[in-house]
């Protein structure tokens, strides 16, 4: 007896990426035309973006598709998955994501030292929740080791900001 | 000179000690740039430049593809460890090299890859001995509209390489082709898609891309959940215990001498080079295994040929840079700079004129390929020790990593913001099983892919049956278009015995 089928269900978050990757190639592909598909019997620089961009277009309606009619991969493209248990840590996510976000814009007026180091303390007490002891000792060595080794060993000249100091 | 004659020629060149002294500085610093994602060879091969001018010529071209060489063993360790390729070429080492150390088998893979290199090494050197100024006639043979339908062919296997969808890894690899268009036109030199931007005009940086990608979002993906006890923590620490093992030696053979072949073809071939032979041997060796679904979980095999196939494409590229005065990729291009630098034209005549300097430059590679063997197999200890580090400090330091390597590649902020923009991307494209490797691999390809293909068009007179008209590329193209194919004919073939079966 055939066994019965796995329910089908719409991966809504697949179809709300791909539907912004249409609307991107959508976009990307108009613009193309405006930069000149073909002139005086040769290519012009539009061409190429958009042949891809129509590639990537009919190709993101049929996986579109495909998601919507509940046909979507099963398998995240997670490594960690297997790893991983309980639910989504969505604070501790956002953290990060923050940490990531602010860093750039903090290393020019910071500094290096200071930038890295307020980055750390986020990350490993707020984020990770680490003990004030073990965070102040992994926020000094790595700061201070890539200090050493990026500034003062491999000669990248670190932004200096505030103290002075790569 | 007979070939015979040229290698002991070359050894008599390659052991002299001041070789020695310059092959070892040259692996070293190479093994450690590769294992710094963002400082790649090509930077510090350039960077390194004005030091040559005062060594000896042949001292110079050893040191410098040693570091090249070095860092292709050197990026792969990072790919096992913490999934971050330290070049684009170890970007499927990442796939079942980090699948097996999450397993406690770090070791074996980190194992397998150097002795795959080294044997790979030895095929490359041998062939370029043997074969190299014959091969180097073929690739004299390479126009752009065999170009085009090479970078087709390579595409195809990019989807092949996803473990996903291969319509996801179409619209992937349009993405990525697209990405690869925006800064300026490589033609014309008009900008495009740059939003009037400074940053932009120069286009993406493949190393900030891959950080973000690879590294900062897998610090992301392991953020997002509570961690079991992880089988990281149980690699052994013995170096005995983490050599191969006869099984893994069994399941390897095979891939390393198939990569090792396919590696040194595709290596004489502009373009992509190592790049394109890594994911072209991951494809194959997955083809060829009678259990395909263990790829991406995990498989020896699938580091084995790989890594074989990058490292003697790498010394396989050597060949039409010093026979034919033609640098197939860009730290070639470098290196042909160096050799200007002391007045010496690479090109056929150089294997007359400069004998010393061809063949001992040949006998380096294998010279410093049993360097690098000798240098990282005891440092297996210390490679693996790195995993015992818990996620909650090495994430932060993986972070620290990424960003310091993205800054120093332009002593930029705005290179940060962009890696951090493609983490938050990367781990965003993992949730809605989207494969970020198509999407990078095709941005490698797509320069060489734009410029081929819009030269043929011109050549062609704006008719795309010149891609037709060539013998290689009309073969490339229907390889593809097979390739391509293939599983829909096979679901075809299955449907109706499926049917007779319910």
């Amino acid at each position: 007896m055939a066994e019965a089928a796995p329910a089908r269900r719409v991966a809504a978050g697949d179809a709300a990426a791909l539907v912004a990757i249409l609307v991107l190639v959508a976009l990307a592909g108009w613009r193309s035309l405006g930069y000149g598909v073909w002139s005086y019997g040769e290519p012009g620089p539009g061409l190429f973006p958009f042949l891809v961009c129509a590639l990537a277009g009919i190709c993101g309606v049929v996986a579109l598709a495909a998601t919507l009619a509940g046909d979507a991969p099963a398998a995240e493209i997670d490594p960690d998955a297997a790893q991983q248990e309980g639910p989504m840590m969505w604070g501790k996510l956002a953290l990060y994501v923050g940490v990531i976000a602010a860093w750039p814009w903090l290393m020019a007026p910071l500094g290096f030292v200071l930038s890295t180091a307020a980055a750390l303390f986020v990350v490993l007490r707020l984020a990770e929740g680490m003990a004030w002891g073990p965070a102040a000792a992994v926020l000094v060595g790595t700061v201070g080791a890539s200090w050493l080794v990026f500034e003062r060993i491999l000669g990248v000249p670190l932004p200096h900001g505030l103290l002075g100091v790569g | 000179m007979d070939i015979l004659g040229g290698l002991v020629q070359g050894f008599g060149v390659a052991l002299q000690p001041a070789a020695l002294l310059h092959c070892i500085i040259g692996v070293v610093i190479g093994t450690a740039i590769g294992v710094l994602p963002g400082l790649g060879p090509t930077a510090t091969i350039s960077l390194l430049l004005p030091i040559t001018y005062r060594l000896d010529p042949v001292a110079s071209i050893i040191m410098l593809s040693g570091i090249y060489y070095g860092a292709m063993y050197g990026s792969s360790i990072t790919a096992i460890l913490v999934r971050i390729p330290g070049e684009a070429a170890s970007i499927v080492t990442c796939i079942d090299g980090y699948e097996m150390a999450r397993r406690g088998r770090a070791g074996p893979a980190l194992g397998i890859s150097a002795f795959g290199s080294f044997i790979a090494g030895i095929v490359a050197t041998a062939g370029i001995a043997l074969f190299g100024p014959l091969l180097s006639g073929v690739a004299i043979r390479f126009g752009p509209a065999e170009y085009t339908a090479l970078v087709v062919l390579g595409l195809i296997l990019v989807t092949h390489v996803s473990g996903g969808s291969m319509v996801r890894s179409l619209v992937m690899v349009g993405l990525g082709l697209w990405a690869s268009t925006i800064g300026l036109d490589p033609i014309a030199g008009s900008e495009r898609f740059t939003l009037g931007t400074l940053f932009l005009q120069d286009g993406l940086d493949i190393a900030i891309m891959a950080m973000g990608l690879f590294g900062v979002a897998e610090v992301l993906g392991l953020a997002e959940r509570r961690l079991r006890p992880s089988e990281l923590l149980a690699q052994p620490r013995r170096t005995r215990d983490l050599l191969p093992t006869g099984a893994d030696w069994r399941a390897s053979a095979a891939p390393i001498g198939r990569g090792s072949l396919l590696g040194f073809a595709l290596g004489l071939l502009p373009g992509g080079g190592a790049l394109v032979a890594s994911f072209a041997s991951y494809v194959m060796e997955k083809r060829l295994s009678r259990t395909p679904g263990r790829f991406g979980t995990g498989a020896i095999e699938g580091v084995a040929g790989p890594e074989s196939a990058n490292n003697a494409a790498a010394q396989a590229s050597f060949v039409p840079l010093l026979s034919l005065g033609i640098p197939s990729n860009v730290v070639m291009g470098v290196l042909m700079g160096a050799l200007m630098i002391h007045g010496i034209a690479p090109g056929p005549m150089l294997m007359q004129q400069q004998p010393a300097l061809f063949w001992g430059v040949i006998v380096s590679m294998l010279v410093g390929n049993l360097m690098l063997i000798v240098l990282n197999v005891p440092l297996l200890p210390v490679f693996v020790a790195l995993l015992r580090i818990p996620q909650r400090v090495l994430s932060p330091l993986i972070l620290v990593f990424c960003v310091v390597g993205a800054y120093s590649l332009n002593n930029s902020t705005t290179d940060v913001a962009v890696m951090g923009f493609f983490g938050i991307v990367g781990w965003g494209m993992r949730k809605v099983r989207l494969d970020p490797a198509p999407f990078l691999l095709a941005f490698v390809l797509g320069s060489l892919f734009e410029r081929s293909f819009r030269q043929s068009l011109l050549i062609g007179g704006g008719s795309p049956m010149i891609f037709l008209q060539k013998p290689i590329s009309l073969a490339l193209l229907t390889a593809a278009a097979l390739l391509l194919l293939l599983p829909l004919l096979r679901r075809l073939a299955a449907r109706p015995a499926s049917g007779k079966a319910t």
